[in-house]
Formats: C-alpha cells, sequence, structure tokens
C-alpha cells in the first residue's frame, strides 16, 4: 500500500514539475535583454501577450536588445520560443535604434507594423510603449482590418484585465486530464498484476556464477554531429 | 500389456504414498514410513505376481492408439492412460501406480526433485493469490470451487553449456555546451564490439505438451541442488508424465533464452554512452550437454463462467501463479474516481500555486 502512495505521489509531483516547464515555455512574449522594464511590468505584459494568444491564436513577441540585430535575429527568437504558425517578432535595437520584425507567412496580412510601430515610439517609457503596442495587435485582430481610433483609453489596462488573462480553463483543463490519464495508468497497473502467467525473457538466472569472461572488445568512432542554437537570453531580473 | 509397479506396504498391504512433508514414503492406512531405498528392496522379493491380461477383442484396430491399458495390481481394475502418463492413482481403488516402462532405459529420467510442499500448501498459496488481488469479479471469488489438484512431475530438459557470444551496438556520446549567443549539442557515433564466454547450467524447458510453456516458465526457478536421483517411488501419489516433446525439439527455446542473457551480459559491459542501440546477438554453443528431470508442480483448476482457468504452484519453493480474470467495470470505474480525486488535487495546488 505504501508503494502505491509512493507511486502515486512521485507520478503527481512529475506531471506538477512539468506542468511548470510547459507553462514556463509557452508564457514568454516579452524579452527585455536591456533591463528597460520591471519584473511586475514583465508580468503583466506576458500576461496581455498570453491574452491575445488564447483569445486570437496569434503569439505576438517583443524584444528590446542592445545588441545589433537583423531580420535573423528575430526569427531566431520566434522559432525558439513557440511552434506557433501564426504571430510575430518585433524587436527594439536601442544600439543602433531600429526596429526589426519577424512575421510569419499566415500572419502577414493580420498586422499593421507601421501602426505598431507609431503606437510604440508614441510612448515615452519602454512600458507604455509596449502596452500600446499590444493593444494595436490586440485591435487588429479583433477588428480585423477595420481603421482604429486610439485614444489614451486604449493605452492602460486595468488590474482586472491583467488577472482575467491567466486561463484557468486552460489550467483546469489540463489538470483533469493529467488526472485521469494518471488514474487510468495506476489502475491499469494495478489490474495487471492479475496476470502472473509469461513466458520467461531470458536464462540468466541460470548463469554459472563468475563464468562470464570478456574475450574481445572495441569502441569504434563513426562521425559526430554538431548542433547548434542561438541562446534565450538572461531575462529582466529586476 | 504394459506393467505397473505399485508401492505396498508391508505392514497391511495398502498402497504407499510419497509424503512431501517427512521426503519419505507413507502408508496412509497404518501411517508407516519407509525410506525411499528401503521399499524398493522389501518390495522387490515380493512382487505381485498377478498380471491380468485384456482380451485380444476388446479394442478395435486403432482405437488404442495414444493410450495404454493397464491393470491395478490390488483390485485387478482397468486404468486406461495416454501413451505419456508415467504416474496415476487406480480409479477403482485409489491406490498410486506407476507405469514402470515410461521411465526405463533411454527414458528414465536422470533427476528428479521430490515434492516440498504438499496439497495444502498449495490451496493456502491459491487462497492467498486470490486475497492479493484486485479487481477480480466478486462473483468469481464467491462462486470459483477448486474442480481439481494435482501434484504432477512435470518433465524437464536441463540445457548446460558454455555460450561463445559476440554483440554489435550503436552508442552515442552527447556533450552540450554554450557561449554567449549559442547553445552546442555535439552526438558522437561509435560502432562498439564485444564478445565473450559464458556458462549455463541446467537451464530447463517444458518437455511436455500437456503443460503450458508459459505456466510451466511462470513458477521457475526450481533449485536444482536438492534434486535426486530418478526413483520410481518418488512418484507415488502423485501424477507424472514422459517426455513428448524431445530434447532436440526444446533446444530451440534454450537457445533463445541463452541468447538473450549472452546479449545482455555484454551490453552491460559497454559503459561511457549516453544511449546504445541497434544490438545484434551472434552464439555459438560449446560443452553442451542435456539432462532429463521430472519438476514438481501442483496444478489447479477451476472454471467460471464458461472459462477455465489453471494455476500453478511451484511444489518445492511454493511460488504460485495464474492468470485471474478482472472486472473491467470495475477497472473503469475506479480509475475515472481515482482521476477524479487527482485532478482535484492538481487543480488545488494549481490555485495555491497562482496557475488559477
Amino acid at each position: 500500500m505504501i508503494k502505491k502512495l509512493l507511486t502515486i505521489f512521485l507520478i503527481t509531483a512529475i506531471c506538477i514539475c512539468s506542468s511548470i516547464s510547459v507553462s514556463a515555455y509557452t508564457e514568454q512574449y516579452v524579452f527585455d535583454y536591456e533591463n528597460a522594464l520591471s519584473y511586475d511590468e514583465v508580468q503583466e505584459l506576458e500576461s496581455t501577450a498570453e491574452q491575445i494568444e488564447n483569445e486570437y491564436g496569434y503569439c505576438v513577441m517583443f524584444c528590446i536588445t542592445d545588441e545589433e540585430t537583423d531580420e535573423n535575429y528575430a526569427q531566431n527568437i520566434y522559432d525558439t520560443y513557440t511552434d506557433n504558425e501564426n504571430g510575430m517578432v518585433f524587436v527594439h535595437d536601442t544600439e543602433s535604434e531600429s526596429y526589426h520584425y519577424y512575421v510569419t507567412e499566415p500572419a502577414k496580412s493580420r498586422f499593421d507594423l507601421t501602426k505598431m510601430q507609431d503606437a510604440y515610439d508614441s510612448n515615452n517609457s519602454y512600458f507604455g510603449g509596449i502596452e500600446y503596442f499590444y493593444t494595436v495587435v490586440e485591435n487588429s485582430l479583433s477588428y480585423d482590418d477595420t481603421e482604429i481610433e486610439y485614444t489614451d483609453t486604449d493605452v492602460y489596462t486595468t488590474g482586472d484585465e491583467t488577472d482575467s488573462s491567466k486561463s484557468p480553463v486552460k489550467t483546469i483543463i489540463l489538470c483533469i486530464v493529467v488526472g485521469m490519464a494518471m488514474g487510468f495508468i495506476i489502475i491499469f497497473a494495478i489490474a495487471s498484476k492479475n496476470k502472473s502467467v509469461r513466458m520467461q525473457k531470458n536464462a540468466t538466472v541460470y548463469t554459472r556464477p563468475g563464468s562470464f569472461v570478456v574475450t574481445g572488445s572495441y569502441d569504434n568512432f563513426l562521425y559526430k554531429n554538431l548542433d547548434k542554437t542561438p541562446k534565450p537570453k538572461q531575462e529582466n531580473k529586476n | 500389456m504394459p506393467t505397473i509397479a505399485e508401492q505396498k506396504c508391508p505392514c497391511c498391504g495398502g498402497g504407499v504414498q510419497f509424503d512431501a512433508g517427512v521426503q519419505k514414503l507413507k502408508c496412509p492406512y497404518c501411517e508407516t514410513e519407509f525410506e525411499i531405498n528401503q521399499l524398493n528392496q522389501e518390495t522387490a522379493d515380493n512382487v505381485d505376481s498377478i498380471n491380468w491380461s485384456a482380451q485380444d477383442n476388446q479394442w478395435s484396430s486403432g482405437e488404442t492408439d495414444g493410450m495404454n491399458v493397464y491393470s491395478c495390481q490390488s483390485c485387478g481394475g482397468e486404468i486406461i492412460a495416454d501413451s505419456t502418463t508415467g504416474a496415476s492413482k487406480c480409479p477403482y481403488c485409489d491406490n498410486p501406480v506407476v507405469m514402470k516402462g515410461q521411465f526405463s532405459g533411454a527414458l528414465r529420467p536422470d533427476l528428479v526433485i521430490p515434492f516440498k510442499l504438499n496439497k495444502k500448501a498449495a490451496k493456502e498459496a491459491l487462497k492467498k493469490h486470490l486475497a492479493d488481488k484486485k479487481f477480480v469479479p466478486k462473483a468469481f471469488l464467491d462462486n470459483n470451487r477448486i474442480e481439481e489438484i494435482k501434484g504432477v512431475y512435470v518433465p524437464h530438459w536441463l540445457f548446460t553449456c558454455d555460450a561463445i557470444g559476440n554483440a554489435n551496438f550503436k552508442a552515442t556520446q552527447v556533450k552540450t555546451w554554450s557561449d554567449n549567443n549559442y547553445n552546442y549539442k555535439e552526438t558522437s557515433y561509435y560502432d562498439v564490439y564485444r564478445s565473450g564466454n559464458i556458462g549455463f547450467d541446467n537451464v530447463p524447458v517444458d518437455g511436455s505438451t500437456k503443460m503450458p510453456d508459459d505456466l510451466m516458465e511462470s513458477v521457475e526457478p526450481f533449485d536444482l541442488s536438492q534434486a535426486v536421483d530418478f526413483n520410481t517411488a518418488y512418484l507415488a501419489g502423485y501424477l507424472a508424465d514422459k517426455y513428448d516433446v524431445t530434447a532436440e525439439e526444446s533446444m530451440n527455446r534454450a537457445n533463445e533464452r541463452i541468447r538473450t542473457s549472452v546479449g545482455d551480459a555484454l551490453v552491460e559491459t559497454v559503459k561511457g554512452y549516453d544511449s546504445i542501440d541497434s544490438r545484434v546477438v551472434n552464439m555459438n554453443i560449446a560443452n553442451g550437454f542435456y539432462k532429463y528431470a521430472l519438476y514438481p508442480v501442483w496444478i489447479l483448476n477451476t472454471s467460471w463462467n464458461g472459462e477455465k482457468f489453471t494455476f500453478a504452484m511451484n511444489g518445492q519453493t511454493g511460488k504460485f501463479v495464474g492468470n485471474l480474470p478482472t472486472d473491467k467495470k470495475a477497472v473503469v470505474k475506479a480509475s475515472l474516481l481515482l482521476g477524479a480525486g487527482i485532478s482535484a488535487v492538481l487543480c488545488g495546488l494549481s490555485f495555491l500555486l497562482g496557475w488559477l
């Protein structure tokens, strides 16, 4: 009984750990390599971006960096952090004060990059600019190419909106699916003990003690592969 | 007509049986105990000279193919058994009998492991086996009755050899590092070869088609150090078969098991790699020989819902096996209940961690 409980506990722990890692992977939308944003600001922007992806299916990332970058850099970030085929990355290169984009092919018609850049530029603070940027993105996705008027009230989201962006339904469904899968696995493992008749796989139990001697061996190197992937930069630790 | 041997008590004339508890022959009527060889010597001088024979016209041509007819030396009753039966009981007087011709000459087993556990132990083991298992239909537990318990000496071929094996593996080593901009993963591929010798003693293969192979392999292992030279006295009171699968026919199964073990032993020597696959094992056998032995097994039969369930217990070690029916509805119900419970716990943890 203790063994079974321990097994259940371990599987539960594994599932929770894996949920954490999955969550960390899918929720990274804002990359602040210049430490221009506070931790709370990053979290708020992450929530907004996640809400957009959950609601419209578009993954929109924003990156501030002090390195000289190009479109390839933007694409690398996008490919590294998501497998969503619909989305884009907006990169602000503070070193050369230039902007770079990467937009996936299916999403090209959905984003007005000029308006998005204007929205970002229109605010003096990084946080305000990015927040405005996401508002423009959301509006363009929700109204589908209709003309949008930008007002100050569009720029600042409320705390309530941020809380609602955590997608509890998704988490609950994930919990139920994982729970049910674990339930079936555990019960089937217990029920499988009703079958105790099976052929033996080997004759190891009949090995003569001390009789095993290795008479020849070699290890020949054949070839090697080198995989190189762009490194995600450190998050803002503020 | 084939003849049978019957161990008779010199005190009361009753048929004696091998008693697993005291490891001696014992008369169930007067409870006198005899050493194995003692009774053989005594009975050799007092062999019953009465032989009954069947009339020539009792069986038509071909009717007795695959069966032998014996005459009980105690009551004269006719015992019909198939051609592989080596020990049985007279259906009329219940006296244990051994068909002598089945275990003589080239058919004589080299070894026999005497029963260490009796019928009562087999019943207890079945009770424990049923008590331990979950999701067995209640109706099966309540209604099933053991229809038959029989102690059977099952013929086995025991293969001993020195195996000379070699194996090729594809192995990989993975090295990871990173610099300021990139993560690197270098995978190196190797062709790995190992060869070695390993000895195997007495790998058993079931020599009877009557016994399911998987059932016999499931009650392994037997402790062959407790085996004794074959003596028909050990068969008294039990059923016994002679082999009907030859050693040559059994070799493939022994080779299969030995080959797997050789591969397992060789792969254990491959160290320092992150993955090993594509195993190819070649094997040669040297100094191979085989023996013929009788292993003690208790067989318990029961039926439920028109399906027959067979259990087996190692008559030496007490290892008990046997498939049980599963209540599928109960499994689904329990899975849903447990799943719901785990889901609730996960939701609660998610809430506490702030994911909800």
